[in-house]
Order: C-alpha cells, then sequence, then structure tokens
C-alpha cells in the first residue's frame, strides 16, 4: 500500500481535530480524578446525554446545535452537580472516618462500581427516552465545505468544532490559572488537607469541578453531534479513549491531557492510514500501555 | 507445604459434597430452568475466580471476559482445527487464559487503583479486537457456529441439556472447592496481606510480586475453564462474549455479591442471573434497573448482598 503525502497531511489534520475534542472530554476526566480522587467510568455518558439534549433542544427550538451548545453543557452541568450532592458526597462523609491502606482499596472500588452502575442506568434511560435507532442532528454548517491549497477539504463543522474545542481548552486554562474558584481547585487537587485548611470549601471545590467536568463533556458531545450520529451506547465508545488519554496525560494533569488528547487524535489517524482502519482503537491502547511502562507518571513526568 | 491441614481440606469438603446433593435433582424442573442453571454456574466460576483477584488480593481487573473469551475460543479452535478432545481442550483453555493472564500480570504488577482498571480494561479491548480482526483463525465478528459437543461417555450424550448439567455442576462444584482451599492455605492468607498493605507485607518479606502474577494465574485459568465450558454448552461463540460490558458484567457480580468472601460472587452470579431472566419481560427497562441497582446496593451496602445477609443474621440472632 502507497501512502500519498497529501493523505498524511490530511490525517494529521483530522487527528488533531478529532484530538481537542479528546482533550476536553480527557481534561474533565482528568479533573474530577486530580480534584476528586475519583476515577468516573460514567464520564462518557455525561457526553451522549449532552448531545441527546442539543438534539431535543434543536428539534423543539429549531435552533443551530452550536448555538443551544452552550445550554445543554449547563443543563448537564446541573445533573453533575446533583449526581455529586446525592451520591458522592455522602461517600465521602463516610470516607473521613476509615483509615488504612484496603479502607481505601475498597472506597475505590465502591466509587468505580458505583459509576459504572450510573453508566449502566443513563445508557438504558436514554434507550428509553430516545430509542435505539441512532439520530442525525442537521447543521447547516456540515454542508459547507472548505477547500484549502493542495486539493483537501473540510465540512466548516469541523473546522468550527476544533475552533470552540481550543477556545473551550484555553478557557478553562485561564480559569484555572487566574481566578481565585480556579486556583482553589489546582489548591484541592494539590493538597486537600492543606487546602481546607487555608479556608476553602472542598464540596463547594467538588461540586464546581463536578460541574465543569461534566459540561465539558456534554460540549463535545454537542458540538461532534452534527458529525457523528447520536446513540445511546455513544458515551461507551468514548470513555476507554477518554481513560487513555487521562492516563497518557498523567492523571489530573490538565496540561497533560490536553497534549495527551492531540497525541491521541494524531496517532490514532496516522496508525489507522499506515496499519489499516480496523487497528486504528489499538494504537490508542499501545500507546497508553507504553506510557504505562515507561513512565506511569504521565508524558510531561508528573509536572503540572 | 500448602499451609492447610487436612481437617480442613475434609471440613470444607462436607459443604460442597451437600451443596452438590442437594443440586441434583434439579433439571426434574424442566428444560428452561436446567438452560439457566448451566449458565449461572459458569458464571458462578468466573465471578468466583476473579474474587481471588479483585476481591482477595486487591487487584481490580475490568477485563476479565477476556480470558473467558481465550478459554472458549482455544479449546473450540483446538476441536474444529487439531481434532483435540474437548475434555482436554476445556484445560487447554484454561492453561491459554493463564498464558494470557501471565501478560497482562507480569507488565501490571506496579500498578494500584485506576491504573490497573484502565490497564486491564485496555487488554480486554485489545482481546476483543483481536478476536474481530484475525478472521483467518477466530472467523471475525461472525462467530465460530457449530462447536462439537463434549464427546459423550458411554451412553451418556452431552448434547443433552441434563447430561450437561451434570458436568457443569461437577466443575463448579470443584472449581468453587479449590478457590475455597486455596483462600484458606497459606497463599490466600498473603493475598489478603497484600490487599490489606502490600508494603508490610513486603516488609516481613513476601515475594509480593510473585503471589500477585500467582492470583492472576488462578483467576484467569478457572475463567478459561470456564469459557472452554460455555463454547461447548452452546457451541457458539463470537467476540461479543469478550466485551468491556461482559467483563462489567461479571465484575458486578463480584461485588455485588460481596467481594472477598467467595460465596458472596457465588449469591451474585445467581441474583444477578437471575433477575436478568425475571426482567426478561421488561427487555427495555431492564438495564435500568440494573444499573439502579448496581447504584443503590454501592451506595447503601458496599458489603453486597452478603453484607446484607450478614446483617439480617445479626439481627436475627440477637444481636449477640
Amino acid at each position: 500500500m502507497i501512502v500519498q503525502p497529501i493523505e498524511v497531511i490530511e490525517q494529521v489534520i483530522l487527528g488533531l481535530m478529532i484530538g481537542g475534542i479528546y482533550g476536553i472530554i480527557g481534561v474533565g476526566l482528568t479533573m474530577i480524578f486530580g480534584v476528586m480522587r475519583l476515577s468516573n467510568f460514567a464520564h462518557g455518558e455525561f457526553y451522549m446525554i449532552g448531545a441527546y439534549i442539543a438534539f431535543t433542544l434543536v428539534s423543539v427550538t429549531g435552533g443551530d446545535p452550536y448555538i443551544v451548545a452552550p445550554l445543554a453543557a449547563i443543563a448537564v452541568g446541573l445533573i453533575g452537580i446533583l449526581i455529586n450532592k446525592l451520591l458522592f458526597k455522602p461517600l465521602y462523609e463516610e470516607m473521613k472516618e476509615i483509615k488504612g491502606g484496603a479502607a481505601f482499596y475498597f472506597q475505590d472500588l465502591r466509587f468505580i462500581m458505583l459509576t459504572i452502575g450510573l453508566s449502566i442506568l443513563f445508557v438504558d434511560l436514554a434507550l428509553v427516552l430516545w430509542g435505539p435507532i441512532p439520530l442525525s442532528i442537521p447543521s447547516p454548517l456540515t454542508e459547507v465545505r472548505v477547500i484549502i491549497p493542495g486539493g483537501l477539504s473540510f465540512s466548516l463543522a469541523r473546522i468550527i468544532t476544533f475552533i470552540v474545542a481550543v477556545a473551550t481548552l484555553a478557557a478553562l486554562y485561564t480559569f484555572l490559572k487566574v481566578t481565585k474558584t480556579g486556583k482553589a481547585i489546582r489548591a484541592t487537587s494539590q493538597n486537600p488537607s492543606a487546602a481546607m485548611l487555608v479556608g476553602i470549601n472542598t464540596y463547594k471545590i467538588y461540586d464546581i469541578t463536578m460541574f465543569l467536568s461534566t459540561a465539558l463533556a456534554a460540549l463535545a458531545g454537542c458540538i461532534l453531534a452534527p458529525i457523528y450520529n447520536v446513540y445511546p451506547t455513544m458515551g461507551l465508545d468514548v470513555v476507554a479513549k477518554a481513560f487513555v488519554v487521562v492516563i497518557t496525560g498523567g492523571m489530573g494533569n490538565v496540561i497533560g491531557s490536553i497534549l495527551a488528547g492531540f497525541l491521541i487524535g494524531l496517532a490514532e489517524n496516522l496508525g489507522g492510514l499506515f496499519l489499516g482502519t480496523e487497528y486504528k482503537q489499538v494504537v490508542a491502547f499501545i500507546i497508553m500501555i507504553i506510557v504505562l511502562w515507561l513512565k506511569p507518571e504521565g508524558i510531561l513526568g508528573g509536572k503540572k | 507445604m500448602l499451609g492447610i491441614s487436612r481437617k480442613v481440606v475434609l471440613e470444607t469438603a462436607k459443604y460442597y459434597i451437600v451443596a452438590a446433593l442437594l443440586l441434583i435433582p434439579l433439571p426434574l424442573a424442566g428444560d428452561y430452568v436446567t438452560h439457566v442453571a448451566i449458565l449461572v454456574m459458569l458464571y458462578t466460576i468466573t465471578a468466583a475466580s476473579l474474587d481471588i483477584l479483585v476481591g482477595y488480593t486487591g487487584r481490580l481487573s475490568l477485563g476479565h471476559a477476556a480470558f473467558f473469551a481465550v478459554g472458549a475460543y482455544t479449546s473450540t479452535l483446538l476441536a474444529m482445527n487439531l481434532g483435540v478432545s474437548p475434555w482436554i481442550g476445556i484445560f487447554a483453555g484454561g492453561i491459554m487464559a493463564s498464558i494470557f493472564g501471565l501478560i497482562l500480570g507480569i507488565p501490571s504488577l506496579k500498578l494500584r487503583g485506576p491504573y490497573l482498571a484502565i490497564a486491564t480494561l485496555g487488554f480486554g479491548v485489545v482481546v476483543w479486537l483481536m478476536l474481530i480482526n484475525l478472521d483467518w483463525l477466530t472467523r471475525g465478528p461472525l462467530g465460530i457456529p457449530g462447536i462439537p459437543p463434549l464427546p459423550s461417555i458411554g451412553p451418556i450424550d452431552f448434547r443433552n441439556k441434563v447430561s450437561f448439567y451434570y458436568v457443569a455442576l461437577l466443575f463448579t462444584v470443584i472449581s468453587i472447592f479449590l478457590l475455597h482451599l486455596l483462600t484458606k492455605s497459606r497463599a490466600g492468607r498473603i493475598f489478603v496481606a497484600i490487599r490489606e498493605d502490600e508494603d508490610a507485607a513486603l516488609s516481613i518479606g513476601v515475594d509480593v510480586p510473585l503471589f500477585k502474577v500467582y492470583a492472576f494465574l488462578v483467576a484467569t485459568f478457572f475463567a478459561g475453564i470456564s469459557g472452554g465450558l460455555y463454547a461447548h454448552y452452546l457451541r457458539y461463540i463470537s467476540p461479543e462474549i469478550s466485551t468491556l460490558s461482559e467483563s462489567i458484567y461479571m465484575l458486578s457480580m463480584t461485588i455485588i455479591g460481596g467481594f472477598g468472601t467467595l460465596i458472596g460472587p457465588v449469591m451474585g452470579a445467581i441474583v444477578l442471573s437471575l433477575l436478568q431472566e425475571l426482567l426478561r419481560s421488561y427487555l427495555e427497562y431492564r438495564y435500568l434497573i440494573y444499573g439502579l441497582l448496581i447504584v443503590l446496593v454501592m451506595r447503601f451496602f458496599p458489603k453486597g448482598i452478603y453484607g446484607i445477609i450478614e446483617l439480617f443474621l445479626e439481627k436475627a440472632g440477637g444481636g449477640k
């Protein structure tokens, strides 16, 4: 099989575009892990629900998916806060009373199983509410094709998706670096007890983190929906990859996750080109296994 | 040598003999019940084997279905391509699953918590993708139909559900008995020590990596055996048996049943399988209820069904 240079360039661009989305989903997951020490296996479901809410808003109001996306993201973020208050917070309260290595392992298991349960529940809820048939959200932007020199063309929808992804990541980074809340989030992530000592309300920080994380996942779902279809198990297809991104970037490391998102997107598309599309998915896992083996603290080596 | 006395072996054996005897008349209840019972027993072996890893050694695995599938495919391919008797093939499947267990177990020795969960999840996905893509060997996503049944012994034909039921019963009782003895042996106590405090175990001279690998070997071997039985019972397998949701199903049996108790996962396998059967008529809402159950049990009863029964017995016993 001979690969043309133009094909490589096309896959690089497509890889970076999907990498931006991986970055958004991965950042949310890594923030939850960093701040709350929680591996959220239901993360993909917030992405899925975001897409479905966007679909419903579009079919009710007739608006464009890119315009209703922030609304859907906020709605899902509120669901995230609700879940945190109902399910996670009581567990953290219980956790304060237990000590010892095994107790933490059990608590970890409990959280993982709880989020797996949530994931199963949400997938079926979507199935009951919206049906099993993949839905498509029409957007006029998918029809417009932008031709770039060299004979390549991309739909305007993909380009806007990429711009939104990069802008969101930049905004999130600024928020975490500059604002007081952002600093409190980072402080809690670095040392929860010290953060509490200086007067940070950790439960409030958990709420905010949960909101941001789920809203980001939902936003990714909304802006991808016009390009791909919306179906109940779409979150399951994404969550494994989100974890790959998070581990490659170093768990809890925001910048690492953003870089890893682009890296995985790029590697996957180039891998698909050179090895055949059926091995596209394997590439991500191989990268993760190499990272776990050689640099378990992530590609940035523990720097945050 | 194993750090287990003959007395303990005999005492434990008593319970299993009684359980086996009690289960002998079950096929009288009809073909459907027999069929469900066979599947429940196969899941029981898998859930109990997973408990050695998750419950006793404290090594979370989200890829157990992959080993079940490796066992099923090994035994099937040996029987269909090389004409190996399934009676031998089932054990070969167990050994092959253990080899895969080593491939995952050794590189993941240092990983803990979520890292291990994702590594095992990734391994499961890779096995699934291999089964789909190596179609010259596995026939890809179509799966393999027409798998030979267990060869008959004299007049006993194992295409018959009732005959197969007794094979499954024998395998299940022996597997869980062996796993039970393992948990009572020196190795079993070392597993728990690793779970409770790895560094402390290391400091008193336990070869922690060796026993972690040992736990992986045992757990994957029994998953492979169970997979082989499954293949020769249903006589059709596809890559679907190795998916993440299958692994999660097995893990939820172990955890909802009450991990680290061995008998808990057995109850988990029975309860969840029966629940699946009972909810079959509410097809759409099945997973809604199932997911909600997991959430509620994990929120309020982290010790699972076993913990609930324990609590109940304590109350019934007047809080002694």
